[in-house]
């Protein structure tokens, strides 16, 4: 007994010399090792007086169980040391340093588009894409504007050498969307569009515009003013008011403009909507008879609504850009603001 | 277009309504106003006055000395125009008085004081005329405001003309107001016109020969004594833009802004016959406005006396024009085909009040109508002339009557809303429509001014009944149309998705650019490149080929931002025309891509770039694809490192590199790498969806070979053998190490072999191995001799 009292003492002095994992394998092979000093202890006790057995055994059993905890103790001591030392060790950053990201750019256009064509689609709309060279038939014709209609006035055309043309407006594609598809038919069609005239901060001879299409037995006005409001609203991120005005489009009857409540001021009035509170944001109406009739679409079995977004429009209100001319200005100086997003 | 209030009250009581109101209402109602402006407003204070005394300046030849009696006292006045005279009633300011900017005020002028200033009609605002002093009739009592004598005050409004394209009846203050009264729920009063029947009297030699000539009415009126306009007439022609000339022309002007219908006067003592015809060659003629001008074979004209007068539609002649004191008008009134009309003005170049009217396709009913007007207003303001001859109107051709049938069934189903049956009616006949009804079926019988070609179906009468009533009285409502799945034809979608791609993965920036080549800017850097159709009216010189590729626009991006930065890249998904086919354009999308970077650089970026198109097509659009070296077909592109893009066998587009002699242009230190792409064409390829695999239990085995090919030849060669081992086991292959000794380049493939459904034994690994060599020797690849 006197021995474990020995072993007590001497573990407990032990003790404090362990500094690492090394030194503290070292005192556990000491004392509990196989040829330690407990476990000699313990192979001792088969050959004591059997009336000394228990007792003796009993205080090795709890002189090894004293050990391991504390050696399990220290262990934990040492490793949370060991953790410290090196949280010490590693470098201290400081982020707030600015650093060099490195990315490309969609064009400002690309982006809302896409926007567009999200909202459009989750609405229930497909989207077509169509040429930039029309003939005229596509671009004036089959849009209810006759030869010699004063509306062919209002749109400076490109002509080119083999009787086409650049197209003036989107809707020059109304007609082969409604021979591909016929009725009913929801569908969007996003398009670059041509006018030959000159440059400045807001005219550009070329330009983007969004056209969409709706048609089907009982589409009505009620409908499209339903329709218009939920899509700018979805499309300005907050809900809008919209109005009609009359507005003559030849392939349209009856023709609207359409105005929106100013998003950026919430019809107050400001800047953007000169103060009015209202932005005349896209031309629209219910689809003209000849039309649908061109179309191969019967006028007296369905009705349906067409309108036109501009495209370039909305991206100069959205990026606040001032001038038409950098939509198509390839400087990487502007272009590079709409990192990708 | 111009429209005075004052007129439009000749037509339609606005009494108790606020002019703002209306403005808005019939914005949101009709048709766009543009402005609204007060006339009168800045004249406050002036008024009648007469000159006493005049006496000249001492020192000036062009000022006098005046004395002026306003009704309450005489006034020292110091005034320079050069009709002043004793006993003259002018238009006078006195101190404290406003005209224009200008408030009155005692000054000193050429070293004399004055009280006050006489005005000229220009600075009363009331016409451009600044000859002289305003002169009022010498009866006229003084000390009165010239507002109580001359209508100064008045708002004009503004109507955007592109708003009235198809409605030729608002052409007038007559047919706005129509409309203001429709929507206002006033009354429209007649317009009043002459009503005698003439017999006996002359019969005008007129014979109308054009068939674009619908309608020929023509008076002749003698015994005129009055020359000059009533200032009233002449305010309000001044207000609605135009100028007045002399009475008997300016009435032609005042009606065509209350009808719309033009209208032309020929000096009547100058007119023997009339005849309108279409000449049959190029034809010199002077107009009005001292221009000569070549008519163009097939142009319609009016002939006086056998020789040409006028340019129907469009403008007269100055051999027949109004002498200064002639007694009697040879008055014509016609109605031309809109579209011969508007021909003519486009082929010599000039647009008139006139022409821009016919061009809207007037109604025939309108000219007589306007004829009596002016018999009419001549008469009351003119009571000494006399109407000589017979009128004489030649109908060529009459326009069909107009009957709608609608039914209020469809009227409610195009709108959405439940709009009363009697309001319609109501609104209809307000606007000069007919209607009867027969239960809920209206038959409409459109009114002339509304027959020409402006209301034709019954989508024209649902317009007229709902902006009369109000857009803002829709109510919105969402479409009952069952929800179906969409039909994708999206190919703008998976564009989305490369841009996305290239943008975010290779930090290139997308751009827009113009479909036609920059010309100069091609010849500068020596690009030549193929256009297979071009512009024939653009503005922009020199920009007038259309672009066959996109590489050109790549390659000026390039120069334009080159000091950008070191390394960089554009690209952009354009059209592009590659051909002609039936005198079609082909029209093809393709991306373009353009990176510039420095010549150290090279390898890796050409690396990158081929990176960027593997990635494209195998995750972006599922597809597969592999590279052929190829020569360039453009010699602005470098003879090696060419590469053609293949997919499903097909070249659907390149990579290339600028050749040196154009990049020392930009930059010699650089190097600039071009890919296009034909995406319309691989959107057309179906995408291939891997198919799922079971993933081997076993253990797999790698085998390495080790192959000899020639310097010529590329890893793309083999690359198909690798993939075409004969063996029911599942085994995948790649390249490990590439060995260039100069003269061949060895190919180390690692294959990796496994069974699905047990381990291999050594048989098996064997044979395969025995298969992948006799595959390569088959193809003439051989093992590398140790
Ligand atoms: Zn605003």
């Amino acid at each position: 007994m006197k021995e474990l009292e020995q072993i007590r003492t001497m573990y407990q002095h032990k003790n404090k010399d362990i500094h690492n994992l090394d030194t503290w394998n070292e005192v556990k092979n000491l004392f509990l090792g196989k040829n330690g000093y407990v476990t000699s202890c313990m192979k001792e006790i088969k050959n004591l007086d059997p009336k000394d057995r228990k007792s003796f055994g009993e205080a090795v059993n709890q002189l090894k169980n004293e050990i391991t905890v504390l050696l399990d103790k220290k262990k934990v001591e040492l490793e949370n040391l060991e953790i410290e030392e090196k949280i010490k060790s590693m470098p201290r950053l400081d982020l707030t340093i600015p650093t060099q990201e490195e990315c490309g750019s969609l064009h400002p256009v690309t982006i809302v588009q896409q926007k567009l064509i999200d909202v459009f689609r989750s609405m229930g709309f497909a989207v077509e894409d169509g040429n930039e060279i029309e003939t005229e038939y596509n671009n004036f014709e089959a849009v209810n504007i006759p030869k010699h209609h004063p509306a062919r006035d209002m749109q400076d055309t490109f002509y080119l050498n083999n009787g086409q043309l650049l197209k003036t407006h989107t809707s020059a594609s109304q007609n082969r969307i409604m021979k591909k598809y016929g009725a009913p038919l929801k569908v969007i069609f996003p398009g670059r569009c041509f006018r030959n005239e000159e440059l400045d901060a807001s005219h550009e001879n070329t330009f983007f515009q969004m056209e969409g299409m709706m048609i089907d037995k009982d589409v009505s006005i009620s409908n499209l003013i339903y329709f218009m409001k939920t899509m700018l609203s979805e499309v300005f991120g907050k809900e809008v008011n919209v109005r009609l005005r009359p507005g003559f489009f030849p392939f349209v009857e009856p023709g609207f403009e359409l105005d929106c409540s100013c998003p950026y001021c919430g019809g107050k009035g400001c800047k953007v909507c000169k103060q009015s509170g209202w932005i005349e944001l896209c031309p629209c109406g219910m689809i003209h008879p000849n039309v649908l009739t061109m179309g191969g679409i019967n006028p007296e079995e369905y009705q349906g609504f067409a309108f036109g977004l501009g495209l370039s429009r909305l991206v100069m209100m959205t990026y606040g850009i001032d001038d038409i001319r950098h939509l198509n200005g390839k400087d990487l100086k502007v272009l590079e603001q709409t990192k990708v997003k | 277009m111009y429209i005075s209030v004052n007129w439009l009250k000749d037509f339609v009581n606005l009494d108790g309504l606020n002019i703002e109101d209306v403005v808005q209402q019939f914005t949101l109602s009709c048709a766009e106003v543009e402005g609204v402006e007060y006339k009168g407003k800045d004249v406050q204070g002036v008024i009648t006055a007469r000159i006493e005394k005049v006496v000249d300046h001492p020192n000036s030849k062009k000022l006098h000395l005046l004395e002026v009696n306003t009704g309450k006292e005489k006034l020292a006045v110091v005034c320079g125009a050069p009709n002043v005279k004793v006993g003259m009633i002018t238009a006078f300011a006195p101190i404290g008085a406003q005209v224009g900017q200008l408030t009155i005020g005692k000054a000193i002028v050429g070293g004399y004081e004055s009280y006050g200033m006489c005005c000229s009609a220009k600075e009363l605002g009331i016409s451009d005329d600044h000859s002289g002093i305003l002169e009022f009739s010498a009866d006229q009592q003084i000390g009165v405001d010239v507002k109580k004598v001359l209508p100064i005050d008045d708002i004009i409004i503004e109507i955007d003309n592109k708003s009235l394209t198809n409605r030729p009846d608002m052409w007038g203050h007559y047919g706005i107001a129509r409309e203001i009264a429709a929507i206002t729920g006033r009354t429209l009063q007649p317009y009043i016109v002459d009503q005698h029947t003439y017999s006996g009297k002359e019969n005008l030699a007129i014979e109308v020969l054009s068939p674009s000539c619908y309608r020929y009415s023509a008076v002749r009126i003698g015994h005129v004594t009055k020359h000059s306009s009533p200032e009233q007439l002449k305010i309000r022609l001044y207000y609605c833009g135009m100028r007045a000339i002399s009475l008997l022309a300016d009435l032609t002007n005042y009606i065509m802004l209350e009808l719309g219908q033009p209208m032309h006067s020929f000096d009547g003592s100058k007119i023997q016959s009339i005849t309108v015809r279409d000449i049959q060659q190029n034809t010199p003629f002077t107009t009005l406005d001292g221009v000569q001008r070549i008519l163009p074979s097939g142009t319609m004209v009016i002939d006086t006396n056998h020789e040409i007068g006028a340019i129907a539609g469009v403008m007269g002649g100055q051999s027949t024009e109004i002498e200064e004191n002639t007694d009697s008008v040879f008055l014509e009134v016609a109605n031309f085909e809109a579209v011969k009309v508007r021909k003519t003005a486009t082929a010599i170049g000039l647009r008139s009040e006139s022409s821009a009217r016919y061009e809207k396709s007037l109604d025939p009913e309108m000219t007589m109508m306007a004829l009596r007007r002016y018999i009419y207003l001549l008469q009351t303001i003119d009571p000494n002339c006399e109407v000589v001859s017979n009128i004489c109107d030649v109908c060529v051709k009459k326009y069909d009557k107009i009957v709608i049938n609608i039914t209020k069934q469809f009227i409610d189903k195009y709108t959405g809303v439940d709009i009363p049956q009697e309001r319609m009616v109501h609104i209809l006949t307000s606007l000069g429509f007919q209607v009867t009804e027969n239960g809920s079926e209206l038959c409409v019988h459109v009114p002339s001014w509304r027959a020409t070609k402006d209301i034709s179906n019954k989508a024209d009468i649902v317009e007229e009944i709902t902006r009369v009533y109000g857009y803002d009285n829709i109510v919105s409502k969402p479409s009952t149309q069952p929800i179906k799945p969409l039909r994708i034809g999206t190919d703008i979608v998976r564009e989305y998705d490369i841009k996305y791609m290239l943008a975010q993965r290779y930090n290139w920036h997308e751009i827009h650019s113009y479909i036609w080549e920059d010309q100069p800017t091609n010849a500068m850097l020596g690009i030549e490149t193929p256009s297979y159709i071009y512009l024939i009216n653009s503005l922009q010189k020199d920009n007038e080929n259309i672009r066959s590729s996109m590489k050109p626009t790549m390659i000026r991006t390039l120069l334009q931002n080159k000091r950008y930065a070191d390394d960089f890249g554009v690209f952009e998904i354009g059209h592009v025309v590659t051909g002609m086919k039936d005198h079609l354009a082909q029209e093809e999308k393709h991306l373009g891509i353009g990176v510039m970077t420095k010549q150290n650089n090279f390898a890796q970026k050409l690396l990158e770039v081929k990176d960027s198109i593997l990635y494209l097509f195998h995750y972006v659009l599922q597809l597969p694809v592999r590279l052929e070296e190829s020569r360039p077909t453009e010699e602005y592109l470098c003879p090696i490192n060419h590469y053609d893009i293949i997919c499903d066998h097909e070249s659907v587009g390149n990579i290339g590199v600028l050749h040196p002699k154009v990049q020392q242009k930009i930059d010699a230190e650089k190097v600039v790498i071009l890919v296009e792409l034909n995406v319309s064409k691989i959107y057309q390829k179906p995408a291939e969806i891997s198919k799922y695999e079971s993933v081997s239990k076993y253990p797999t085995t790698s085998l390495d070979f080790n192959f000899v090919l020639d310097q010529e030849k590329h890893y793309g060669d083999i690359e198909e053998i690798a993939h075409k081992i004969p063996t029911t086991l599942s085994y995948h292959v790649e390249l490990l190490d590439i060995f260039d000794n100069g003269n061949t380049k060895n190919y180390t493939l690692r294959y990796f072999v496994t069974s699905k459904d047990h381990t291999l034994s050594s048989e098996e690994i064997e044979q395969f191995h025995t298969s992948v060599i006799t595959t390569f020797e088959q193809h003439g690849v051989y093992l590398k001799t140790e």
